[in-house]
């Protein structure tokens, strides 16, 4: 994780000149795995600097968290006690929740309005996801039937979509629907879910931090 | 000379990884994180039984198939008794041990009255039943070296969550045999047993 941290880190000011043009663009939205069957779904909540390379590109780099909402199920537990009901209902909540870091890119598309912006994204980092499962039912005489366990999944993340920014004088207003391949990270456990792959629809506002040299 | 040698090895080598390499361990082991040391409670297939045995974990040995040159092994096998010519018994043993007695020759086994008739078309009748094992209508038969020597007879319950066997299936699961089983035993207790076994030709021996 450390590693990882560090490369990001390396990556994002090693590409980033001092010519480039800074935002700082917090960001949040709403996220739904489409891998699961739509089970899963967070809150997004994130912080990117943006680094404006040319009128046609801009390089980002990300760091997002995305906060688990419950999924509530029902699974099957048994027991061999015959003095008990052979069956009795075990509920289940999974939370599945996920972090990115991320360095992404903004082609700019052309556009004949002055302050709309329309852009394709790409975004390639590493990301984890963890699947909190928890059980309420009756522990000491029943037995779950092929029981989910919290799992933990990571790897190379890549996404692509689409943007749009409404330009202000310094700043910029965006939206933006994303979907992310799943994960190549395997999940080693009989699960009931598989790694998610999340289709996002995230608001960000962009602060101008730094002009460009020539702009001072 | 030497030429006949560099020729000789690897193609010695290659023959017995070919002999020796093929064997499959074909049990998949996911412990409980609810309790120590089990396998979770399935019925995948996964090839094994767990319980506590007087709070010792105890599983089945694993079950391998495969290989030329070593014998296939299993961890449950089904048979069909007979005494006095007029008590017939369905038998399943699991054979396994504890940590410290692991692939030992330690069984459970469950010795089920059944018609006379009963054949292995008829294991699908006892798919989802809850069986109270009592002298009417079986036992447990037991033997873990850990605790004695002697084969121990119990009484307990199983319930059986699924329990199917057709031989006819060419591909996929010929049969499958999953639940619980408790057991009390003279000198121990078998609790928290739970079993996933894969029914082959192999594991019906009547």
């Amino acid at each position: 994780m450390k590693n990882c941290l560090l490369l990001f880190i390396l990556l994002t000011f090693h590409r980033c000149n001092c010519f480039s043009q800074v935002y700082i663009e917090p960001i949040s939205g709403y996220q739904s795995d489409i891998a699961n069957h739509g089970k899963f779904h967070q809150i997004n909540s994130g912080l990117q600097l943006s680094f404006k390379k040319s009128s046609r590109y801009e390089l980002i780099a990300r760091i997002q968290k995305s906060w688990g909402l419950p999924y509530h199920a029902v699974d099957s537990s048994f027991t061999a006690n015959s003095t008990l009901p052979l069956y009795e209902p075990a509920n289940k909540t999974i939370i599945a929740e996920a972090w990115y870091l991320s360095l992404d890119h903004r082609f700019i598309l052309k556009s004949k309005g002055k302050n709309h912006q329309f852009s394709i994204l790409l975004l390639t980092g590493i990301s984890g996801q963890i699947f909190k499962v928890n059980y309420k039912y009756d522990k000491v005489n029943y037995t779950i039937l092929n029981p989910d366990q919290t799992q933990k999944t990571g790897g190379v993340s890549i996404g692509t979509g689409f943007e749009y920014m409404r330009l202000f004088k310094n700043d910029r207003l965006f939206f933006r629907l994303t979907v992310d391949a799943p994960l190549m990270g395997e999940i080693a456990y009989p699960s009931s879910f598989k790694p998610m792959s999340l289709l996002a629809f995230n608001a960000g506002y962009s602060f101008l931090i730094k002009k460009k040299k020539h702009e001072k | 000379m030497k030429n006949k040698w560099i020729i000789l090895i690897p193609v010695s080598l290659a023959v017995l990884s070919i002999l020796m390499g093929c064997t499959k361990n074909e049990t998949k082991y996911f412990a409980d994180t609810t309790s120590n040391g089990l396998a979770i409670f399935s019925n995948t297939g996964n090839n094994i039984l767990t319980g506590d045995v007087n709070g010792l974990v105890w599983r089945t040995q694993n079950r391998v198939t495969g290989g030329f040159l070593s014998r296939s092994t299993s961890e449950v096998y089904l048979t069909k008794t007979t005494y006095d010519s007029s008590i017939h018994l369905l038998v399943i043993t699991w054979y396994g041990g504890t940590q410290n007695f692991q692939y030992g020759y330690d069984f459970i086994s469950l010795y089920l009255s059944v018609p006379s008739n009963f054949s292995h078309s008829d294991l699908d009748s006892l798919n989802g039943k809850r069986l109270e094992i009592d002298s009417t209508k079986g036992y447990f038969l037991g033997s873990i070296s850990e605790i004695s020597n002697n084969y121990e007879i119990g009484t307990g319950s199983i319930y059986f969550n699924r329990f199917s066997y057709d031989p006819t299936v060419t591909t996929g699961d010929t049969g499958r045999l999953s639940g619980l089983l408790e057991a009390d035993f003279p000198d121990f207790k078998f609790t928290n047993g739970r079993f996933d076994d894969e029914l082959t030709i192999e594991q019906i021996q009547f």
